[in-house]
């Protein structure tokens, strides 16, 4: 089997498991949620701000929720699954790849609902063009993300309060990701340039990507 | 007495004397006294980078060749590290409240990402604690440390690369802005705190080598009759 | 390594995108204040009341503290006056650089909040150091 064609079929299987276990959309989103509402509830009467903050809100949540996405428990083989791999002699990159396939269309999904729940609750102030840096951003952070939650996943494989620890190593290597898509709403908002914030994400996303691919073999024998 | 011992002792005369001169160099014309909490604000940084630099090479080392020793280096180098960046930061605030008029700054990109790389560090240090067994702790690590290092260029080069609120460092390659008693004082200081980098790393290591004997003894002892720990039998 | 060309690759990318975006003038897109001279240069992207930060060096002789204080900023190109609402730090004066947080109103700035942007030079009082320069 190819490289790609491995990645495929372990990005399927993924998605599978996830259609079955649905930890994405039943347990995290909703969370997502909750952490959206809290916000405003804690600038009590003061409203004005709330629309101001709706899309830094937005990223924040974004991002540490999106984390866990990554890191869900579908995601993460137990050892049978990993000694059946390693003997079948699957790439460990295609299994990165793999992941970060799934993971991304998942993150994806996760930020767009989040996104369009921050537009009904928050009210802010974006115009119509908005939508498409929107969508170019959020589709950036999802792979950064779930580039991210993966690497952070096989760190951390086996180890009691995972997705505390995971979650904590990661953070720090999200805010270019925070930084990115904040300033590319707020540019579109302000009718500025989003290309360096464009290209901030990427540079993001394809670092952790040769990050992912040059660490996938020591990873996997440091988690046997 | 043991080899840190001796060096701890050492260490604490140079921080004397790195002291003594630091409090009778000339304040500063604008400051006032308050400049001379760059003689620890400085070195702590510095040393920081250090630590954190022979962490990555002790992971790069016990990923080659598998040794305890490197693994032992790279973990009491970032234990000292975190130590000296929280130092760094705190007199950095001190600092900051005095001169500045404020103690923090989000928008400047020294103050974040050196923020960040104590972070990154202190999630090293939390891996670290979640692993019993030597070898996977040793292993994965060794991941983290030998990727984390590249923070601290970036912290390094953040001043130059970004418009800041923080100044660009007074002591470059081409010269230094200061007047030579300080100068000589930061100076002083800087070794005295490397002899103390060293005496905390040596001791952290012989602290770490006596558990590890410890525990080897216990195994060997009394793996029969001893309960299993929640680890064993967690998940997955 | 596996896929070691992906990686050589992808790294040399990376390099590549970095300097991409300093060309792109990111550096200046996360630059969180302005010189007086920037500041008017692009008064129009800053309608009053629109906040941002200006930073230079308070012009001798303009200082006049009081409730509001006033004073003027310079960059050594344009000067612009300032009022500040709140009282600066113990440092503040004439000579010293500054980091001010406003809007336009007018052809004034308005500040809010004022900080000391210390340069990295340091001067001993009877030499002749009078301020920090810079």
């Amino acid at each position: 089997m190819s490289f790609w064609h491995q990645t495929l079929e372990l990005a399927r299987v993924d998605l599978t498991v996830e259609r079955r276990l649905g930890e994405t959309l039943r347990i995290i989103a909703p969370f997502a949620l909750v952490a959206l509402a809290i916000f405003p509830l804690a600038m009590g009467l003061r409203l004005t701000l709330v629309s101001e903050m709706g899309t830094a809100v937005f990223w924040a949540v974004g991002v540490l929720f999106g984390m866990q996405v990554g890191l869900r428990r579908s995601s993460s083989d137990d050892r049978e699954r990993r000694d059946l791999h390693a003997l079948l002699g699957v790439d460990p990159s295609a299994r990165f790849a793999g992941r970060v396939l799934a993971g991304s269309l998942l993150t994806t999904i996760f930020l767009v609902v989040l996104f369009l729940a921050m537009t009904v609750l928050y009210g802010p102030e974006l115009p119509e063009s908005a939508v498409l840096g929107a969508t170019l951003a959020i589709i950036l952070a999802a792979v950064g993300l779930a580039e991210l939650g993966t690497i952070a996943g096989e760190i951390t494989w086996g180890l009691r309060d995972r997705t505390a620890l995971a979650s904590l190593i990661v953070a720090p290597l999200a805010i270019p990701l925070v930084i990115g898509g904040s300033q590319t709403l707020q540019a579109m908002a302000g009718d500025t340039g989003i290309l360096p914030w464009v290209l901030l994400m990427i540079t993001t996303d394809l670092a952790l990507a040769v990050a992912g691919v040059a660490l996938a073999r020591p990873l996997e024998e440091a988690t046997r | 007495m043991t080899r840190a011992r001796a060096f701890l002792g050492i260490a604490a005369l140079a921080l004397a004397v790195g002291l003594w001169m630091a409090m009778t160099a000339p304040p500063d014309a604008l400051q006032g006294v308050f400049s001379r909490i760059i003689n620890v604000h400085v070195p702590s940084l510095w040393l920081a980078f250090l630590a954190f630099a022979v962490t990555a090479i002790g992971s790069v080392m016990w990923l080659w060749s598998k040794r305890p020793r490197w693994d032992r280096l790279a973990m009491a180098s970032a234990e000292v590290g975190v130590l000296f960046t929280a130092i760094g930061l705190v007199t950095g605030m001190i600092w900051g409240q005095r001169v500045w008029g404020t103690a923090w700054d989000w928008g400047d990109p020294r103050l974040t990402t050196t923020a960040v790389m104590f972070f990154v560090y202190l999630g090293y240090l939390a891996l670290r604690g979640a692993i019993d067994d030597p070898v996977v702790r040793a292993r994965r690590s060794a991941i983290l440390g030998a990727v984390a290092v590249v923070q601290v260029p970036l912290v390094y080069f953040s001043v130059y690369m970004f418009r800041t609120l923080h100044q660009i460092p007074s002591i470059r390659p081409d010269g230094s802005t200061m007047p030579r008693e300080m100068l000589m004082a930061m100076l002083v200081n800087v070794a005295a705190f490397t002899i103390l980098y060293v005496a905390l790393v040596m001791a952290r290591m012989e602290v770490a080598a006596a558990e590890e004997s410890a525990s080897d003894a216990e195994a060997m002892a009394g793996a029969v009759v001893r309960p299993p720990r929640l680890s064993e039998v967690g998940d997955v | 390594m596996q896929h070691r060309r992906f990686v050589l690759l992808g790294l040399g990318g990376v390099i590549a995108l970095i300097v991409a975006m300093t060309l792109v003038g990111l550096d200046q897109n996360l630059t969180y204040y302005l010189y007086p001279t920037e500041a008017v240069d692009r008064r129009a992207e800053f309608p009053d009341g629109e906040r941002f930060r200006l930073a230079g060096i308070v012009v001798e002789g303009t200082l006049q503290r009081g409730e509001i204080h006033r004073f003027e900023v310079s960059d050594g190109g344009a000067t612009i006056p300032v009022r500040l609402h709140n009282n600066p730090p113990p440092l503040f004066d004439e000579g010293v650089p500054v980091l001010l947080d406003g809007s336009w109103s007018g052809a004034v700035f308005d500040a809010s909040e004022a900080l000391i942007r210390h340069s990295e030079n340091y001067e001993i009082p009877d030499r002749g150091g009078t301020g920090p320069g810079s």
